[in-house]
């Protein structure tokens, strides 16, 4: 069964076309991998799912409901969050408080109520505070806890933004280039990571990655994107044979 | 009707007035997405330069306002370069802080040196009673007519300059997108200088013909920046023929309509002229309610 | 993990900043000097002191985990000597010092306004002049005409200023960019004048303004024993008794804010400051956050404009025009943006500086007098000073005040915080808001 369906969605900024009528479905419980050379339009996508970007044309569907539909923050309400490339993390507030705005549509506190702390707000703010530092730990953040989400290696800030969306309980994750930066034995646990948060939490992915071996490895599904258009999709091995794929990639990293 | 046509003309110029301290700030916006809250101060201290220069030391009046602008462009770049560039243009508070510390400082040091009471200023134009065009019996203003006329002259070469000098390519460049400019090797810094210079000019100018019609004081340009800040808001606050046309909308509003419609509409006669500041205000609401890029603004898509 | 280095460190931190604050509060009666000038300077070389050895150590002198016994006694130290201010200082100045430390109260309590929208939604606000003139004049308004008792008409304060706040913040809040600062910029000029129209000036008494009446005025009560005002003259007593009264409302609204930004909802607001995108696809709704943030923060100004009634028992049109707005900014980033602290310090810094500097008078630089340097008394020249006061802190001191105290604490303390479990759950925050002692003394 598809959880999202993506249909005829072109995006266009002035001359520019990001996305050229791309349509691709995504599996309940799969990890799909959205590839690409740079520039092909993988960020533009997660951008129009997000509801940052407005498209041209198409629909997306989740769930049954039509996603074009709502506002961007109610997009993770229905269970789809995310990472990104370049980060999208708040610098002052320490790790586990940036895990705790993940938490934010799951939790309730008002301005009346915090600012009184009444009506749970005091009980609902220990919980959540404990939730966080379990999703830490395990994402073996746990002793990066209290450390202002700046200044640590791009890998582990890449981490803290996966441990802010899983706070949130997702049905679909779409994951940025999570690898980008990490050496070969740190790419290696993190597809160990990711297929375990996957197996735990019942999730669905999508993932765009640069690693082809970690992407030929943990997804089931691949879909490959050039210059904002659909060129392949299928199984990995499918995918590696397919011609058009390799014409793409010739002369990009493969390994 | 000769009444209408009258206030019709006191407004536009009025308006023209504002719409050149408009310009000045969107020069500024458009780069930089900067505010320029000095501009009011730097726009008076030029006038009082203007008065230093032709009344006290004797020189034509358009060489005094032409002077004093320049002299605030040099201060202006000043501040640019020393005050201003240092500071990362995406973080407001640092440059809101420092555009305000100058205010105060010019209005402090204006009304030290100048003193406090309020002083009379000629008009770069023939002024006396009878320096006026007589048509359909209303009698139109040389004063009046001149600062309209000043106003076109300064789009015009504003144009003339964003489109055909080097310096003015390069700023519109800047304007439109500083990475890309950067990358095809515009200096930035220079450019923004070159801003900040000609948004000073302007303003001068507008004060040295303002001060004739309201009298040199330190705190003159308050209320004109005000209008210049809705005109501005009124045209879209990337748009320099908007800020024009916002400015002259504007002083319409104040001159012909308002009076129109405190005589003439039933329980509209509170609406006197000290209001034109909260109608000001009022329509800064309104259009950013309505159409917030202005009439004629444009609205950029924010990257990711 | 408890480590205490050379306790001797912060004894003498501690004793330094008693003997400050006390000597600050003697120089300000202007009594005969004394020794008091001597101590102010031992003072702060011994502050300065304690730092610098703690510094040199390269380690805190002291590193407690959090809640353990010993960082209780650090808390219990600083909010000690922190009450023992509050509680002192009225009785040790005289009255009008009494005043202007009530004026930084009602001062500070706008600033905290102006602090959640410019520190924590780092937005620009230059209107909450405008939303202290609100809450002044309906005091004054619903008191006189309407029969209120003052603490009644908080109640038609908070959510009139509240409508007000989302009235202004709607149109501007839902573009990025300096629109805020446009619009309110534009309000602190049109606030005075709308008050002056014909018909509501007979409200708000036009360019006089209105009083209230003597009979209706806050008079000190039936607390007068218990807060030690008998036998002290009449400015005496009702200076002390209106500080009370203001340091119980200006207390309550610290407390309340500081909740808020500890909160789910206070960490949206950052969130929405510092990374926008990363705040919307986390759920927070922006433009509705912003909008219910420039309203609470605009109930607190006009909270600040209530008790600069009370202080005062007036209220006038031309108080709370542009002027105002831009010294309740000037008072935040004085005492630090985006600090809870940072409004009281920077209120009471800004009033006594304010004050300092219509005093000042300079007809002399080391005996040479030119007469550039000539300034007379209340010489116009001298609010230059406080734009120069603005251009300094964007420079040198973006933090404020409270930023550098901060930094001296964290020379003598470390506090590790303790992990959230499922039984005994402790506040993670390494910066419990004040909790430092550097608050207490910083006038
Ligand atoms: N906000 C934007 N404005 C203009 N062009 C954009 C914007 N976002 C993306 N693009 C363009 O769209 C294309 C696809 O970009 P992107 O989706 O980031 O590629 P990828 O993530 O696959 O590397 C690129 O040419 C990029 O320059
Ligand atoms: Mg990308």
């Amino acid at each position: 069964m598809s959880l999202l369906e993506v249909k005829d969605i072109t995006v266009r900024f002035g001359g520019i076309v990001a996305l050229n009528d791309l349509s691709f479905d995504l599996d309940e419980g799969q990890i799909t991998a959205l590839i690409g050379p740079n520039g092909a339009g993988k960020t533009t996508l997660f951008n129009v799912v997000s509801r940052i970007y407005e498209p041209t044309e198409g629909s997306i569907t989740y769930d049954g409901q039509d996603l074009l539909a709502m506002p961007a923050h109610r997009i993770c309400r229905v269970g789809i969050y995310r990472t990104f490339q370049n980060l999208a993390l708040w610098p002052t507030m320490t790790v586990l408080e940036n895990v705790m705005v993940g938490a934010f549509t799951s939790t309730k506190t008002s301005f009346p109520q915090a600012a009184l702390r009444i009506m749970g707000a005091r009980s609902e703010e220990k919980a959540t505070k404990r939730r966080a530092y379990e999703v830490l730990e395990e994402l073996d953040l746990a002793d990066v806890a209290f450390h202002p989400a700046t200044g640590l290696p791009f890998g582990t800030l890449k981490r803290i933004e996966i441990a802010r969306a899983m706070i949130g309980k997702p049905r679909l994750l779409m994951l940025d280039e999570p690898a980008s930066g990490l050496t070969h034995s740190e790419v290696d646990e993190l597809s160990a990571t990711i297929r375990g948060l996957r197996d735990r939490h019942n999730l669905s992915v999508l993932l765009v990655e640069h690693h082809m071996k970690m992407v030929m490895a943990i997804s089931e599904q691949i879909v490959v994107l050039n210059f904002g258009q659909k060129i392949a999709e299928g199984t990995p091995s499918e995918v590696q044979k397919n011609e058009a794929v390799i014409e793409a990639y010739l002369g990009a990293d493969a390994s | 009707m000769s009444l209408f046509l009258q206030r019709m003309i006191e407004g536009l110029s009025n308006g023209a007035m504002y719409g050149v301290v408009a310009v000045a700030l969107v020069i500024i916006f458009k780069a930089t997405t900067l505010i320029n809250f000095a501009q009011g101060g730097l726009a008076m201290f030029g006038a009082y330069m203007a008065n230093v220069f032709a009344i006290e030391q004797g020189l034509p009046l358009i060489v005094g306002i032409l002077l004093g602008a320049a002299v605030m462009a040099v201060v202006a770049s000043g501040i640019e370069r020393v005050l201003v560039r240092p500071f990362d243009p995406a973080n407001h508070l640092p440059v809101v802080l420092i555009t305000f510390g100058i205010a105060y400082i010019l209005q402090a040091v204006a009304a030290w040196k100048f003193g406090t009471e309020f002083k009379s200023f000629p008009s770069p134009f023939p002024s006396g009673p009878n320096d006026h065009i007589e048509i359909a019996g209303a009698r139109l203003r040389y004063e009046r007519l001149g600062v309209v006329l000043v106003l076109m002259i300064m789009v015009g070469l504003v144009h003339l300059i964003l489109n055909k000098t080097k310096i003015g390519l390069a700023f519109r460049a800047v304007s439109s997108n500083t990475e890309s400019a950067k990358l095809v090797g515009v200096k930035t810094g220079r450019t923004l200088n070159f801003g900040w210079a000609l948004a000073a000019m302007f303003g001068g100018v507008a004060g040295g013909l303002v001060a004739h019609f309201t009298q040199l004081d330190s705190g003159f340009m308050d209320k004109i920046l005000i209008f210049s800040f809705a005109a501005a808001t009124l045209g879209g606050l990337d748009s320099i023929n908007g800020a024009v046309i916002g400015g002259l909308i504007i002083g319409l509003v104040e001159s012909p309509v308002q009076p129109m419609v405190r005589d003439y509409v039933p329980g509209f006669h509170f609406l006197t002229s000290d209001l034109a500041l909260l109608v000001a205000f009022l329509l800064i609401l309104a259009v950013l309610l309505v159409k917030p890029a202005g009439l004629f603004g444009t609205t950029r898509v924010e990257r990711v | 993990m408890i480590k205490l280095q050379r306790p001797w460190i912060l004894g003498l931190g501690a004793a330094s900043l008693v003997a400050l604050g006390l000597s600050i509060i003697h120089l300000l009666n202007k009594e005969k000097a004394g020794f008091w000038p001597f101590l102010a300077i031992l003072a702060i070389a011994g502050l300065a002191g304690a730092t610098l050895t703690a510094q040199r150590a390269g380690e805190p002198v002291l590193i407690v985990n959090e809640g353990s016994r010993a960082h209780r006694t650090w808390q219990t130290a600083g909010w000690g000597i922190f009450a023992f201010f509050v509680v002192a200082t009225p009785y040790l100045l005289d009255s009008f010092r009494v005043q202007q430390v009530n004026k930084s109260m009602y001062f500070a309590v706008a600033v905290l306004g102006v602090n959640l929208i410019i520190g924590y939604s780092g937005l620009i606000s230059l209107g909450h002049g405008a939303f202290m003139g609100v809450g002044a004049f309906l005091s004054v308004i619903l008191v006189e005409d309407y029969g209120f008792k003052l603490w009644q008409t908080l109640f038609v304060i908070i959510p009139l200023a509240f409508v007000i706040g989302l009235i202004v913040g709607i149109p501007a809040l839902r573009i990025k960019g300096l629109y805020l600062a446009l619009v309110t910029f534009a309000l602190s000029y049109a606030f005075p004048t709308l008050l002056k129209i014909e018909g509501i000036d007979k409200r708000t008494g036009g360019d006089l303004g209105r009083n209230i009446s003597l009979d209706k005025q806050v008079q000190p009560g039936r607390l007068k024993g218990l807060l030690g005002l008998n036998g002290l003259d009449a400015p005496a007593q009702e200076q002390i008794y209106k500080y009370w009264l203001m340091a119980l409302v200006t207390g309550i609204s610290f407390l309340l804010v500081r909740n808020i930004i500890k909160s789910r909802a206070g960490r949206a607001v950052i969130a929405i400051k510092e990374n926008q995108i990363g705040a919307a696809v986390s759920g927070v709704p922006l433009t509705t956050y912003k909008v219910i943030t420039f309203g609470i923060s605009a109930v607190f100004a006009s909270v600040g404009g209530w008790l600069y009634a009370l202080l005062f028992s007036e209220a006038n049109p031309n108080t709370f025009g542009p002027l105002l707005a831009i010294s309740l900014l000037l008072a935040l980033v004085l005492g630090g943006v985006y600090t809870l602290q940072g409004a009281l310090v920077g209120s009471l810094l800004y009033v006594f500086l304010d004050d300092l500097r219509t005093r000042v008078t300079l007809t002399s630089v080391a005996g040479w007098r030119p007469s550039f340097f000539q300034i007379a008394e209340g010489s116009p020249l001298t609010q230059a000073v406080l734009g120069l006061v603005l251009i300094l802190i964007a420079f040198f001191a973006p933090g404020g005040v409270v930023f550098i105290a901060r930094k001296v604490r964290a020379s003598l303390i470390r506090v590790i915080p303790t992990i959230p479990t499922a039984d005994v759950v402790a506040s993670a925050a390494v910066d419990s808001p004040m909790s430092e002692p550097e608050v207490a003394t910083t006038h």
